[in-house]
């Protein structure tokens, strides 16, 4: 299959999904209302459906597709700069961090959504930093992941100890926030987000041709003209701004990061300039259907999303070792 | 022609060791210079000096006259390629990705320029049989020769941009079979006349060495002991300092211009 058609191939996948993510739920939206709402021809939507599609459901299937292509292009960019499968965001101090601001908020403050979301952005931003900077004093990428290995103990560590103050709302608010959910999206985290995601999205796709040198060894894509100390930064900064303020608003989603840049490869091959928009288009696709599911297994109640990734990618997982193939 | 690189003076050091003693080396366009050494000679240390890898202590390194230490790594990648001993490669790509990857200090590479070098290196390093497999099928001779291809297509886009450029490589038929290996220096040999290209090769095979260099560097503790024309540098006693290994010299049998070296032991 030609890279192109593949690539077709994903979309089409991801606007079906998308579309029955939009009709599908607590309150069912039929297929034919969708259309006649997208092309805005009678008899219309009636009220509630006008506003459940338009204020909750669009929303969040849209902060779906956003946050599983960040996800899964950070991923991707993570593995090929550490030359790791292993690899996802979460080895640089990002998710520890932002677990870290998150829970701090919940037991330390009054709480509330926004003060939450902050505070887990600025968490994320000082792990991922302080993680950088413990990386450079041993100047190799090897000691990038140690210190992101080190600082993700501590951090965690950290997060048990304020765990131990909780009172039993807060416990239940904290594991719900690690476990993920796309519930608060709304238009104006839409507006604030959108943008700075697909800024991020957009550098990390064009940066291909340096993430196949990568592949070679820091040595090799050096002789390339690639400068490794600003490559990195660029890098690891565009990682964290894009999936730092993501890890904010969603809590915690793991796998996605892990698992689609590994399928990708293993589809069409290692060549960034296929992996990057397809784990992207991937990751949005998988998102969206692990969104579509936890709303509606047991509707009206939802499951957490980053369960379902878990769920799903825990075992998925397994059987791509089985297979032999890890990229 | 003047040459493209020069080194002078140049000095290293490592953990308070003196790696590179005051090496002087001219690299000219067209000729092969092979640098030889028993192991820990410093060559390697050299080949990543010259390569603008590490910062010298002391001495110049120039080319077409601008000091290396001046110049961004993208710079240099438009002027010279670099072939390491080992490429620890792990992901999945194809033959043919890698062997793109040469063009990547050049952007603004066309795709029917870029085709016509790929397809000139696949040739060259004799891996067109190769071209539709993944990278991590191949064997240990046969992934140096797709790597030799991408250095090739990087020379390439140099030479056509710049006139002329350099070339290091690191042992590059050390996992090559008898056939491969006077190939591959056989291509090279032509590549350096042809595009203009100042070659420098580390090896460990005296006899290749003495078949295919123009010049001959060698090196011990750190200096160059001895530089010149093979037939000229390549004596018993020299040999013996450098390698503390008795061998013989002799004219050799099949090639009237060159010599052949043999292990007395």
């Amino acid at each position: 299959m030609k890279q192109n058609s593949a690539h077709g191939l994903l979309l089409l996948l991801l606007s079906l999904a998308v579309a029955g993510s939009l009709s599908h739920g607590a309150y069912p939206i039929s297929m034919r209302q969708l259309y006649a709402w997208v092309t805005s021809s009678p008899p219309g939507l009636d009220a509630i459906s006008h506003n459940v599609l338009f204020n909750i459901r669009l929303p969040r299937v849209l902060l779906g597709i956003l946050a599983g292509a960040a996800l899964g292009v950070a991923g991707a960019s993570m593995q090929a700069l550490f030359r790791n499968p292993l690899a996802e965001p979460g080895l640089i101090g990002l998710s520890a961090g932002a677990s870290l601001g998150a829970v701090a908020a919940i037991v330390l403050t009054p709480g509330g959504f926004f003060i939450i979301a902050c505070a887990a952005f600025a968490g994320s931003l000082m792990s991922t930093y302080a993680a950088y900077l413990l990386g450079r004093i041993s100047q190799s990428i090897s000691g990038l992941i140690l210190a992101g290995v080190a600082l993700n103990a501590m951090l965690f560590s950290l997060v048990g100890l304020i765990i131990l103050s909780a009172d039993d709302a807060q416990l239940r608010d904290l594991t719900f926030w690690s476990m993920g959910s796309l519930a608060a999206a709304n238009w104006p985290m839409i507006f604030l987000l959108g943008p700075l995601m697909l800024a991020g999205l957009i550098y990390l796709v064009s940066r291909w041709r340096v993430l196949n040198a990568l592949l070679l060894g820091e040595r090799e894509a050096q002789h390339l003209g690639f400068s490794l100390g600003s490559t990195r930064r660029g890098l690891i900064i565009c990682v964290a701004l894009t999936v730092g303020p993501l890890l904010a608003v969603t809590g915690g989603i793991g796998f996605v990061g892990l698992v689609m840049p590994h399928i990708v490869r293993m589809w069409r091959g290692a060549d960034h300039r296929w992996v990057m928009p397809a784990s992207a288009l991937s990751g949005a696709l998988g998102l969206t259907l692990a969104d579509w599911l936890a709303r509606c297994i047991i509707a009206p109640a939802e499951i957490p999303i980053g369960l379902i990734t878990s769920l799903i990618g825990g075992p998925f997982f397994i059987w791509l070792l089985l297979k032999g193939r890890t990229g | 022609m003047p040459p493209v690189l020069t080194a002078r003076g140049v000095c290293f050091y490592r953990d308070n060791q003196q790696v590179l003693s005051n090496v002087a080396l001219d690299l000219h366009p067209g000729k092969i210079t092979g640098v030889l050494g028993a192991n820990g000679a410093g060559k390697s240390t050299l080949l990543s000096a010259i390569a603008g890898e590490i910062p010298v202590n002391k001495g110049s390194l120039k080319i077409d006259g601008q000091p290396i230490a001046r110049m961004t790594m993208q710079t240099q990648s438009r002027l010279r390629a670099v072939l390491p001993q080992k490429s620890p490669l792990t992901f999945n790509l194809t033959v043919p990705d890698v062997i793109a990857m040469g063009a990547y200090p050049f952007p603004e590479v066309t795709p029917v320029e870029l085709a016509q070098w790929i397809k000139a290196a696949l040739e060259d390093c004799d891996v067109v049989s190769l071209q539709n497999k993944r990278y991590l099928e191949l064997s240990g001779g046969e992934q140096q020769r797709v790597q030799l291809a991408r250095v090739l297509v990087q020379i390439r886009a140099c030479a056509s941009r710049a006139g002329h450029a350099y070339l290091l490589l690191d042992e590059p038929t050390a996992a090559l079979d008898p056939k491969h290996q006077h190939a591959v220096m056989q291509k090279l040999s032509s590549c350096a006349r042809k595009d203009h290209i100042g070659i420098l090769i580390i090896m460990h095979d005296i006899n290749l060495a003495a078949q295919w260099c123009d010049r001959i560097a060698l090196m011990k503790a750190g200096s160059i002991v001895a530089e010149g024309h093979p037939n000229d540098i390549l004596n018993a006693s020299r040999l013996y300092e450098t390698y503390s290994l008795s061998m013989r010299v002799m004219p050799h049998p099949l090639n009237q211009d060159r010599m052949l070296v043999l292990t007395d032991t």
